[in-house]
């Protein structure tokens, strides 16, 4: 044998013994699924407007886990749902219970909601204000968060049980359903020749391959409302569709979608089945195009960071300002201000500030930051502007306390800058320091966790 | 049998009746297809950096026709094609011999092309910008004289095969493609906002036939078809469109009509993987419209032509041509000699084109249909006109080079000026070429019995 091939043969042996190397050293991953379309008809969360509880299901509702271990064996949990939100008293309890089964903090579990307004209502805040529900309706809603806590629970240790080994990729695509909805008119959609902005395109993925290289799991993420739909049919809106025609397309794959930060952004125009669907597969379409080129390889390596920074209320209404609301007001923010005024009649004090969840997670060398409430999309572009425009933004996280809104929206005031925060039974809009303490909070979490700024 | 009873019956029977006759006397309809795929690897069109021709295929290309016949026996033809686009000989052609067989004036007849940049080259159009050896000039010579007698064929077929049918028409929305003049598209993944205009329709007709079956759907986008830049057969995202619709709705035909595209590109672009995206987009865009309520359409066609002479600017002097023989670009030499050599053998090179413009009225929708690389603030000025639920196609009939907007035409740049020279034009057009094809669509649009809104 000539020295030359000896060579050659010695460098495929060490490549061979690198391949298996990481086989058994690279990523693990388990996933689950659980149906949690409610049994009864119950009232739908979203919407102020509706009148009646739910009449059937267009589709199942579902949670969907993903657990991820790297190959020093530190672990983390995705969990995406059909729900509106994981509200704070659902969510702390909800993870600190995984926490202490499966000896994982809160930077490891992040719980995502796609916000479909076409889900059931759950135990929060704003239930008595925006929903006019009667007792045996209320009961149902606290009956249904119950067992939903424990699906979710149940639902973390099956991925858990389920770890194999995986090889992680990423990518972004695009499409562009979603309309900025507070800079464009939706009554003058199809006669006007330009669409205002801010938006953001980006449909992040990530693609779990198992070792026999099928597609195991599809984590797709778009900021966008899922208010296609407001009829009185269980739905997971256009990213209900979206899932279901993944799902179909790539056999004993598990489509999991997540919600960027859509606040401010609508699918237009809306309010049709065909529409959902529409969207739906046009999502699927953008994904599947991501799914078939080349694709990020992750390095097996996870690091998280978490932080709660405490957003600062504006100055609270007193007694007076309480009083004129009640009496100048109709709808939710009548019923808001009687409320509050209860509230400050018997002695109540409000909170000064809010604990504001902000998470980040490096897998290999993709960027993923996840952030509470109905993030608007600004927050999304001056993220990857700072860490790069293929960070993947995932808002509606671990909580759903209100609208984030920008500091330009804040200061515009309307919906997403002042009057959600009524619907949402928080009693003051946010002081002017939010975006700049959310950023900020983000860069230092997104650096603890090992994430560099380009 | 009490009185209401009989009073029922009665209406039964007037219902039937007046079915029966509607039946007779709606709309008929015949459809034909037909491949158009080249069977030897020819140059292919669109691009001038194609270097070798076609290598095979990513899926067939092909030629596609309705017929149109209303309640008084009134009839049209529309053919939609994977190919750049018909040059004016070849429309010509294929025109008159539709006219001498079948009795269609040019009024009756759209002849639109995709503008897929993945079919093949036809004769006379766009030869200054390929490098093109004799044999391939051979080839292209006999695809393009047999693609026209294809599509004469091709008529017959649609003309010859009419049978009941009820039309439908609607607009539907996606958003794929961009103003490739005001966006940059390697800033596009960081840009936060798109700079328009854009026209974002969907405009779909539905043809379907007594049985309740969909037969036929005709349906457009304005967005160059230009994802694909390959060696491989191809109708770019209006294939994967039209195959995604034909295969979710078995037994129909399915015909894309390109739009006032010319600054339109579908962004980002050149992998098949995004041409398959943008053909879902568009598929699901157009079964979003046939899911929801669709406006019938009385059966009642009209139809209306008229070609203007659409002015040059100037004629290019011989500072012009020497400049032109300078240049380091190919295609600019190409076409400095070729003008020149007509100004020595004393033919005059023209100094206006005969610019077609169309209109059909299908119960109350309106259709306008231009020719060449319409830009899209011509839609939108239709539109603004008509109404927005007007249709707007262009790339029909003869594409004989851009069509800008008076903006577009005053910024210059490829779409208001440097394109005229690929396409062997004298020069840019004239400021006039706004009003003048406005008005003219206005005319015809009236002639036709368009309303103004």
């Amino acid at each position: 044998m000539r020295l030359k091939y000896r060579w050659l043969v010695i460098v495929c042996l060490l490549s061979s013994l690198s391949l298996s190397a990481i086989a058994q050293n690279g990523w693990k991953a388990g996933t689950a699924k659980i149906n949690i379309t409610p049994k009864e008809n119950m009232w739908m969360a979203g919407f102020a407007s509706r009148t009646r509880p739910s009449e059937g299901a267009m589709h199942d509702l579902w949670l969907k886990a993903l657990a991820l271990e790297d190959q020093n064996g530190y672990r983390s949990l995705l969990i995406t749902g059909d729900i509106i939100g994981f509200f704070k008293n659902i969510s702390d309890d909800i993870r600190d219970q995984i926490a202490a089964k499966h000896g994982l903090s809160r930077a490891q579990i992040i719980l995502n909601s796609s916000h479909t307004h076409s889900g059931p209502v759950l135990d929060n805040a704003s239930l008595d204000i925006i929903y006019p529900v009667s007792e045996a309706e209320r009961n149902k809603i606290m009956t249904y968060t119950a067992s939903f806590k424990g699906e979710v629970i149940a639902l973390a240790e099956m991925a858990f049980r389920n770890l194999e080994p995986v090889t992680l990729y990423s990518g972004n695509g695009v499409t562009r359903f979603q309309v900025n909805r507070r800079n464009n008119d939706v009554s003058t959609l199809t006669k006007v020749s330009e669409l205002k902005g801010p938006q953001d395109y980006a449909v992040p993925v990530i693609k779990i391959a198992s070792s026999d290289n099928q597609l195991k799991a599809i984590v797709f993420g778009y900021a966008c409302h899922p208010t296609v739909l407001n009829g009185y049919e269980w739905s997971g809106d256009y990213p209900g569709f979206t899932q279901i025609a993944l799902e179909k397309q790539y056999p004993g794959a598990m489509a999991m979608f997540f919600q960027g930060a859509g606040g401010d952004q609508n699918a237009l125009p809306r309010n049709t089945v065909p529409l959902a669907k529409q969207y739906g597969l046009q999502l699927a379409a953008s994904v599947t195009r991501v799914l078939e080129e080349d694709m990020k390889i992750l390095s097996p390596v996870l690091t998280t960071s978490y932080n709660e920074v405490d957003l600062l209320f504006a100055k609270s209404p007193d007694k007076n300002e309480l009083k004129k609301m009640a009496d100048t007001n109709s709808g939710y923010l009548k019923v808001w201000a009687e409320h509050m005024l209860k509230k400050v009649e018997a002695g109540a004090t409000f909170p000064t500030t809010y604990p504001y969840p902000v998470q980040a997670w490096k897998l290999g060398d993709q960027a993923l930051l996840s952030l509470g409430g109905e993030l608007t999309i600004e927050y999304s572009i001056k993220l990857k502007k700072i860490l790069g425009p293929e960070t993947f933004i995932m808002g509606y996280s671990n909580d759903v306390m209100s609208y984030i809104p920008s500091l330009t929206i804040l200061k515009e005031g309307g919906y997403e800058g002042n009057t959600s925060q009524m619907a949402f039974g928080l009693h003051t809009t946010w002081d002017s320091s939010i975006e700049s303490r959310i950023i900020e909070t983000a860069i230092k979490t997104a650096q603890q966790a090992g994430i560099s700024v380009p | 049998m009490n009185k209401f009873s009989a009073l029922k019956l009665l209406l039964i029977i007037l219902i039937s009746v007046n079915t029966v006759v509607w039946g007779q006397n709606g709309w008929k309809a015949g459809v034909a297809r037909t491949i158009i795929t080249p069977n030897e690897n020819i140059w292919m069109a669109g691009y001038a950096s194609r270097t070798q021709p076609a290598d095979g295929k990513i899926h067939d290309l092909w030629a596609k026709a309705v017929a149109l016949q209303d309640a008084k026996g009134n009839k049209s033809l529309l053919v939609t094609s994977d190919i750049l686009g018909f040059p004016k000989d070849v429309s010509d052609y294929i025109r008159e011999e539709i006219r001498k067989k079948h009795g269609l004036s040019k009024a009756q007849i759209i002849l639109n092309s995709s503008h897929t940049h993945s079919g093949p080259v036809l004769n006379k159009a766009l030869e200054d910008i390929y490098p093109i050896t004799p044999d391939q000039q051979a080839k292209i010579n006999r695809y393009t004289s047999n693609l026209a007698s294809e599509i004469i064929k091709l008529a017959d077929a649609a003309l010859n095969n009419f049978e009941p049918v009820t039309l439908h028409s609607a607009n539907g929305v996606t958003r794929f493609q961009v103003n490739r003049r005001n966006n940059p598209a390697n800033l596009l993944t960081v840009l936060p906002e798109l700079k328009g205009p854009n026209d974002y329709a969907v405009p779909v007709i539905k043809l379907t036939n007594a049985k309740g079956d969909i037969k036929a759907i005709i349906f457009g986008y304005a967005c160059h078809p230009t994802v694909l830049s390959g060696l491989q057969w191809s109708g770019d995202y209006p294939g994967f469109a039209q195959i995604e619709l034909e295969k979710n709705h078995p037994g129909a035909t399915a015909l894309f009509f390109q739009g006032a595209s010319g600054d339109q590109n579908p962004l980002p672009r050149h992998t098949v993987a995004l041409a398959k995206q943008f053909g879902f987009e568009l598929a699901a865009a157009v079964d979003r419209v046939l899911e929801e309520e669709m406006k019938e359409l009385s059966p009642e066609l009209a139809t209306s032509y008229a070609e203007i002479d659409l002015k040059f600017a100037k004629l290019p002097t011989s500072d012009d041509f020497k400049a032109a023989r300078n240049s380091s670009i190919n295609y600019v030499n190409k076409w400095a000699t070729r003008l020149e050599n007509q100004v020595k053998n004393k033919e005059k090179l023209p100094v206006s084109y005969p610019y077609p413009v169309q209109a059909w009225r299908l119960g109350n929708q309106a259709l306008i249909n231009l020719a060449g690389e319409v830009t899209i603030e011509y839609a939108i000025k239709i539109k603004k006109i008509f109404g927005v639920e007007t249709f707007v196609m262009a790339y029909s009939n003869d594409v004989m080079g851009y069509i800008p907007s008076l903006t577009v035409l005053r910024e210059g740049g490829y779409e208001g000026d440097t394109s005229q020279m690929v396409y062997g034009l004298p020069s840019v057009w004239e400021p006039s070429i706004e009003s003048s094809i406005i008005q003219t669509a206005i005319q015809v649009g009236q002639e036709a019995g368009i309303p103004f809104p």
